[in-house]
């Protein structure tokens, strides 16, 4: 998808949160935080630059689901959110882009640089936590 | 040392073990004490990716290299969508370049990598203690995009690097 055709859907407020997957192999422990987060490598736009998948907690809910719904069918897996707001900060735009099989999909697009994937990566709130193992 | 051994071998994995002297064969050389005498260069071979690997080293093997190995061998093994979200499987270049930056990198007592696959398909190095972080995505054989913060240092940088391995060579050693 060209995201160059996209623009920030103003009406997913600023205090939206954005829903996204975690697999195992995006956590880690970092150091310098004291804590296990995701890599910067899970906040990323697709190989063939199609923006990054998120799922809008208030579509979920309003689809009578709970956020942790959106880990169904993959096990192991964590969900972490960031805010719209935190999103737009970095330059990023969202727009609406429901999918058969999940209506609350959205996009996250612009070019995601090293320091807008910390930002997600640092500031991301764990909504399910890795399993602990 | 035994204990990489027992690991090596629970996996299957073959080491040879050599001795040797340095210095010894010419009559011109000065009496040697014991101080004079080191282990020669031990060799090993070790199963990666299908593939034997040799491995040369003085003491022991470095310490990160088979939890390394170990990691990449798991992407190696990443199937399509592993994320979730369709990412590709993870290029095998990019693989065994990680494995040779490494190799040109890292010190003995460097901290090992969190090696992480990445949506694009490539692998990412990732260390983040003593108040550095690191991330080097390895794109290719001497293709890497680098992003290192040093708070101590008040430096940041995010560089997009080819041959010259000084920068990741000189924060691996800060991470020591």
């Amino acid at each position: 998808m060209d995201s160059s055709d996209l623009t920030d859907d103003t009406s997913i407020v600023d205090g939206e949160w954005l829903l996204r997957r975690i697999p195992p192999y995006h956590f880690v422990f970092d150091d310098n935080l004291g804590r296990v987060r995701p890599s910067t490598a899970a906040f990323d736009n697709d190989q063939d630059g199609s923006p990054m998948s998120v799922a809008l907690e208030s579509g979920v809910i309003a689809d009578g689901r709970l956020p942790a719904d959106v880990l169904r069918g993959h096990p192991g897996f964590a969900l972490a959110r960031i805010t719209a707001g935190l999103a737009r900060s970095k330059q990023q735009g969202i727009v609406r882009d429901p999918l058969e099989n999940e209506s609350a999909h959205a996009l996250v697009f612009g070019k995601k640089t090293g320091s807008t994937k910390k930002a997600f990566a640092n500031e991301c709130e764990w909504v399910v936590h890795p399993p602990a193992d | 040392m035994s204990e990489l051994l027992d690991r090596s071998s629970q996996h299957g994995r073959f080491i040879e073990r050599t001795w040797g002297q340095r210095n010894v064969s010419s009559a011109a050389q000065p009496q040697l004490s014991s101080d004079d005498y080191r282990p020669a260069m031990k060799k090993a071979t070790i199963l990666f990716m299908g593939r034997p690997l040799n491995v040369e080293f003085e003491e022991q093997i470095e310490p990160w290299l088979l939890p390394v190995l170990e990691s990449l061998e798991e992407l190696a093994d990443l199937p399509a969508n592993w994320n979730s979200y369709g990412a590709p499987p993870i290029q095998q270049e990019s693989i065994l370049a990680a494995l040779q930056l490494l190799a040109n990198t890292m010190r003995d007592h460097s901290p090992v990598p969190f090696i992480v696959p990445t949506a694009k398909g490539t692998v990412l190095l990732e260390w983040h203690t003593k108040g550095i972080d690191l991330e080097i995505d390895v794109l290719g054989y001497h293709r890497f995009h680098v992003v290192a913060e040093d708070s101590k240092r008040n430096e940041e940088i995010e560089e997009d690097l080819d041959t010259d391995l000084s920068l990741m060579t000189d924060f691996i050693e800060r991470l020591s």
